[in-house]
């Protein structure tokens, strides 16, 4: 869709995804319509008029109340979306990505867990070794970006079983620094 | 003397800034770039570029031997330092002197008398200015125990701070004893890394203590003036993050008072250019005390050209090249109106213990309208690096009241968008709001105080954002199943396509 395009017409298939947003789990259905979309959202009906903008934008009329919203994938997934003056960080998937999302167990904390570097940066000091035993919130390694320290923290209490991070290594975003089982 | 090219030793937003009024003046601008900046802002808003080495600061900003060659490469008569970098540096002022490059700042001596803050404090008790109590001299290798011992005789909490720094680099508050060790670790560490030297000394923390600091202006003539204040209490982690001025707590008795003080603490170390005299004021008494002078153009100086009129910049360099003052303090005091405020855009993210978000601006609106100035170091699709400081650009408003500045702050925060990485502006504008600062009745504990409001989960309008994020992923789904490469399209047939279509739907 290009600029200042339409969002209608396009949309022929409806759809049905599962949010999650400020820890919650909430079911998004989208359908096209007439002038626009009935998005159903936990069982309440929202009719919009849409419009693509410029960029990752959408312009919504709900009624009469205008909307600019600028959504913003991130890295991990993730949409942060901007309506008018707030910021909203979400995270929409379809079924397949459900199914695969609840199968990978990402949500719970058993068994090992892996910890990435959260930003690029250089890795300043490894404060643990393989075989360590780690409390939760236990320091393990200092990632140093734009002149500030930021230690990563054990997620759990257990053993370090896989050591990547190196000190003064540069590492980039995502990158596998240590496992925690 | 006349100056006819400028090199402007820094990058980012300052540089935009200082190569502004370069322009302004018809002097022609060189600037200077790592392999990091190549394709930095800064570089292309310059007349001549000049690479100075690989990324790290410290193997190309901070080279002294790099930066004046590109000086005589250029045939650069002056350097500006802006703020940062060499700014602050007494060898890198002596080596422009002997390359006969004007070094536009103030002289070594005075930067080295103040620049040490051990040192400055000696020679400002000397000229009759108030400090904060305190251990007079670094911490000595090995000194760690008596330098506990001392800790507790002027009582918890005090504060440790870098020999050589500012910027709150290498600057801890310390509450209690236990968390002695610790803390003078990390500051020697962050002091060593910011700085190339680990020394820190000791001083009393005050309860309730705003920062405010006066902007002094010297000339070679022995004339010295005071600007008004900034008030810059709104810090996280003693990174400023929020200044305005007036100051809510100042009168304008304690404005002359402070301003005179400011004035002194320069003339003792026979000060030139534009200067900063940091104080703390004790919330509860209008007590002041000084910390230090600051011997550089400061990161939010563009709070006091907005309620003076003045473009700061342009003084330096005049003033550099031998002109007199152009004002008396009289005329200072005529021309002051107004409120202003600034905020410091950083690429961070509030919500991750304000973790560095470098990376790739992918969009970027600034504010526009009346009463707003936006200097920024970055576009759309520039590259933010990780191997500098997080500040992306400054927002700064006036208004003719303080009220009124923070309704445009406000506005203005709102108009703002970056998109790619993560920035503070939401944060910003929730520091705005919360009553301590709206009521002028802040110290420089606001943004700990307020943490819990300032970092709460967005409320507003998350089902129009929800519907927003399934209009535009039903798009990119529709998108993604209709996209084949080149080839394999043409020959697709329709059944095909209806096919995945049906898919799709069956998906759901």
């Amino acid at each position: 869709m290009g600029a200042g395009g339409t969002a209608r017409g396009a949309a022929e298939v409806s759809m049905r995804y599962t949010a999650f947003v400020g820890g919650e789990e909430r079911s998004v259905d989208v359908a096209p319509r007439e002038g626009g979309y009935r998005v159903t959202i936990g069982g309440k009906a929202f009719d919009l008029d849409a419009v693509h903008l410029q960029g990752a934008a959408i312009s919504l009329i709900v009624g009469t109340r205008s909307y600019r919203c600028d959504i913003e994938p991130r890295k991990d997934g993730k949409l942060a979306v901007l309506v008018n003056e707030s910021v909203v960080d979400l995270e929409i998937l379809d079924e397949r990505k459900l199914r695969m999302r609840r199968a990978s167990g990402k949500f719970s904390l058993e068994g090992p867990q892996r910890i990435d570097a959260p930003m690029p940066g250089k890795v300043v000091r490894v404060l643990v070794k393989v075989g360590d035993e780690v409390e939760e919130g236990q320091g393990l390694v200092v990632v140093e970006a734009m002149k500030m320290e930021n230690e990563l923290k054990s997620p759990k209490a257990g053993k370090v079983t896989e050591l990547h991070a190196v000190e003064g290594a540069a590492v980039e975003a995502g990158a596998k620094m240590l496992v925690v089982a | 003397m006349s100056i006819r090219k400028i090199l402007i030793a820094n990058r980012g937003e300052i540089a935009l800034r200082v190569a502004r009024t370069c322009h302004e003046m018809g002097i022609r601008t060189v600037a200077i770039y790592s392999d990091a900046d190549r394709a930095a802002l800064h570089v292309r808003s310059c007349d001549e570029a000049v690479r100075v080495g690989p990324p790290a600061s410290r193997e190309s900003y901070l080279v002294i031997e790099n930066v004046i060659a590109a000086c005589r490469k250029t045939g650069a008569d002056a350097v500006h330092p802006g703020y940062g970098f060499l700014s602050e540096n007494a060898q890198f002022a002596r080596a422009c002197a002997a390359a006969g490059i004007t070094f536009i700042g103030p002289p070594p001596s005075a930067m080295e008398e103040m620049g040490e803050k051990t040192r400055a404090r000696r020679k400002v008790i000397e000229a009759g200015v108030p400090v904060v109590p305190g251990l007079k001299e670094p911490i000595p290798q090995g000194g760690e125990a008596a330098a506990k011992d001392y800790a507790l005789s002027i009582g918890y909490p005090i504060m440790l701070k870098a020999a050589a720094g500012g910027g709150g680099k290498g600057m801890r508050l310390v509450a209690e004893p236990r968390e002695f060790d610790s803390a003078l670790a990390t500051a020697q560490r962050e002091a060593m890394g910011a700085f190339g030297d680990a020394r820190v000394y000791i001083e009393k923390a005050i309860a309730r203590p705003r920062h405010v600091e006066i902007q002094v202006f010297a000339d070679t003539h022995g004339n010295c003036i005071w600007l008004g204040e900034r008030e810059c209490s709104v810090q996280r982690r003693h990174q400023k993050v929020i200044e305005e001025t007036p100051s809510a707590i100042v009168t304008p008795e304690l404005r002359a008072e402070m301003g005179k003080v400011a004035v002194n603490a320069a003339r003792a170390v026979k000060y030139v250019g534009a200067g900063t005299c940091e104080f703390l004021v004790d919330g509860n008494t209008r007590s002041f005390y000084f910390l230090e002078m600051n011997t550089r153009l400061q990161v939010e100086h563009p709070i006091t050209e907005l309620c003076t009129g003045l473009d700061l910049v342009r003084w330096q360099i005049e003033i550099a090249a031998g002109a007199r003052l152009p004002w008396t303090q009289e005329d200072v005091l005529a021309n002051l109106r107004g409120h202003a405020i600034e905020a410091r855009l950083y690429a961070e993210d509030p919500a991750r213990n304000f973790l560095p978000s470098p990376g790739q601006i992918l969009e970027l609106r600034l504010a526009q309208g009346p009463g707003v100035r936006n200097d920024c170091g970055v576009e759309s699709g520039s590259e933010v690096p990780r191997y500098y400081d997080p500040m992306i650009g400054k927002l700064a408003v006036w208004a003719r009241t303080r009220d009124q500045a923070i309704a445009r702050l406000r506005r203005a925060l709102g108009e703002t968008v970056v998109k790619g990485i993560i920035t503070n502006t939401a944060y910003l504008k929730r520091v705005l709001d919360l009553e301590e600062f709206r009521k002028g009745d802040y110290d420089t504990g606001l943004l700990a105080r307020g943490q819990e409001r300032l970092l709460a989960p967005e409320q507003a309008e998350e089902e129009i954002a929800l519907a927003a994020a399934a209009i535009w992923q039903l798009e990119q789904d529709q998108r993604a199943a209709l996209r084949r490469p080149a080839a394999a399209a043409a020959q697709e047939s329709a059944w095909a396509r209806a096919g995945r279509l049906a898919a799709l739907r069956r998906s759901r």
